[in-house]
């Protein structure tokens, strides 16, 4: 197709064709299917800049959550209800405190869920991921939701030890791989999260960090998040590292109550005997039918 | 809105959303630590079966269609901006509780007129899928200059913002880049399937 055609279909997508030439235009699209999918082709390519603003957009709003507003000093009359309510919210976090002392092993992860962010693959396709299964016992959750239960039974704790040995620790790039698989061996979620965001999507290791973060973002109760970050690498056609993502990607769903897309994929698994989480996909099947 | 700097109005804002990445920043920042907009929303979804975590994925996602709606000049300053807000959050829990409860009646007093239908969709998950794939193998410095470009910045804007000597080169690189991009979701799979479907509607 010629260039002057390209900007027809650009101010034909951008609205800024008159009513005549749009109309004009449109007539020439239906007569001409090679036209017709080429500004399908340009639809496409406009969504997927869309697409960028939208990640750009919740990687900033995440941002903007965690650095909390300044606020105003209050003063005068204000003041002092200000300090009120600092004393009674420190009593009740005293109170708070001490009623959780017992169970605070048991305690349920917070439940923060700030915007989603999705990965950018790699240069070059990663090693699949190493998935230790029983390695690790399952989350342990207590929901008051019976799918997250469902989802968060179904969770293994994928072991990136190999990972961890390959990383070739005397450079830089490799100590920061190096902290944040240890941060997850220790079970630090948080820290895995807040390490990972400072790794560049030009890291070698990008990939294998945000393969890490979204399982960081799940045990951390961010199944949102962790969704979209699985979704991408699923999408991203990466063999069997995309196989686990679309396998993690589901127990994120029903870990939402997301029913529908959950089915759609879980029967995706199901469809796919080669699929390397199809036994997995059958266990859950499974136990989702006995609870309804 | 937000009390912690001086009041903006709504022309201002949406000069802002569509003016240089700065500026877009900034108007974005101050709407997004709005406490009236989030917990208009929040309180909305709660009081209509949803979840505390539903109010926040709810105003983020309403977040993300209000900028794009303001970019591409749907928001016609008829309404107030927190109302077209508010507006599209309703419509879009209504969407999502469709797909949640297909077979829960949702009222009319639901929907608001506000804001039309269109204003409201997201990109369709058959076609997020096949782009995914595209954006992943586009490279970074192509997907910064597809990204400046579709939040409208001038090509001076590109050039400094992307690091190039001039507004031309920029342009050039831009050019080559949309070129790229759009060779590499051609050769996308499952690209034929989601074209026959584009085609059919």
């Amino acid at each position: 197709m010629k260039p002057d055609i390209h900007e027809k279909i650009d101010a034909y997508l951008r609205n800024a064709l008159s009513a005549d030439e749009r109309a004009r235009f449109e007539q020439a699209m239906a007569a001409d299917e090679e036209l017709a999918a080429e500004v399908a082709i340009f639809q496409l390519e406009q969504e997927g800049q869309e697409l960028l603003i939208e990640r750009d957009l919740r990687e900033k709003m995440r941002r903007w959550k965690t650095d909390a507003p300044l606020a105003k000093p209050p003063s005068g009359r204000r003041r002092l209800w200000w300090w009120l309510l600092v004393a009674g919210l420190l009593c009740l976090s005293g109170m708070l405190w001490y009623l959780a002392q017992p169970v605070a092993e048991n305690a349920p992860a917070s439940p923060v869920r700030p915007a989603p962010s999705t990965p950018t693959a790699p240069s070059s396709p990663p090693e699949s991921v190493p998935v230790a299964k029983n390695q690790s016992p399952p989350l342990r959750v207590e929901s008051d939701s019976p799918l997250r239960a469902l989802a968060l039974a179904a969770y293994d704790r994928p072991d990136f030890s190999e990972t961890f040995r390959q990383a070739d620790t005397t450079k830089n790039t490799n100590q920061e791989l190096q902290r944040i698989l240890e941060a997850w061996n220790n079970k630090q979620p948080d820290v895995v999260i807040k390490a990972a965001g400072l790794v560049p999507a030009g890291s070698p290791h990008y990939f294998r960090v945000q393969e890490i973060l979204a399982h960081a973002c799940l045990e951390s109760a961010q199944y949102g998040r962790a969704q979209q970050i699985f979704s991408g690498i699923a999408a991203a056609g990466l063999g069997a590292a995309s196989e686990h993502a679309e396998w993690y990607g589901l127990i994120c769903l029903l870990a939402q109550s997301r029913t529908d897309l959950a089915r759609k994929q879980l029967d995706n698994l199901l469809a796919d005997e080669h699929h390397i989480r199809h036994e997995d996909a059958l266990r859950l099947e499974k136990k989702w039918l006995k609870m309804r | 809105m937000h009390k912690e700097t001086r009041q903006r109005s709504d022309a201002e804002l949406e000069i802002a959303i569509r003016g240089t990445p700065g500026e877009r920043d900034a108007a974005l920042l101050y709407l997004f630590r709005s406490n009236e907009l989030q917990e208009q929303v929040r309180k909305y979804v709660v009081a209509h079966g949803g979840t505390d975590a539903d109010g926040e994925d709810v105003f983020q996602d309403t977040f993300v269609l209000f900028d794009r709606n303001v970019r591409q000049g749907r928001y016609n300053g008829q309404s107030k901006m927190s109302t077209y807000f508010f507006a599209i959050a309703k419509w879009h829990w209504v969407t999502l509780s469709r797909k949640r409860r297909p077979t829960v009646e949702i009222g009319a007093s639901a929907y608001d007129a506000a804001v039309p239908p269109g204003d409201v969709a997201l990109i369709a998950e058959d076609h997020q899928s096949v782009l995914h794939g595209a954006l992943a193998q586009v490279g970074e410095t192509c997907k910064k200059l597809l990204l400046l470009s579709g939040v409208a910045a001038s090509n001076e804007e590109i050039a400094r913002e992307a690091g190039y000597g001039s507004a031309d080169m920029a342009k050039k690189a831009l050019y080559r880049c949309r070129e790229r991009f759009r060779q590499i979701i051609r050769e996308q799979p499952g690209l034929e399937t989601l074209l026959k479907s584009m085609l059919v509607r």
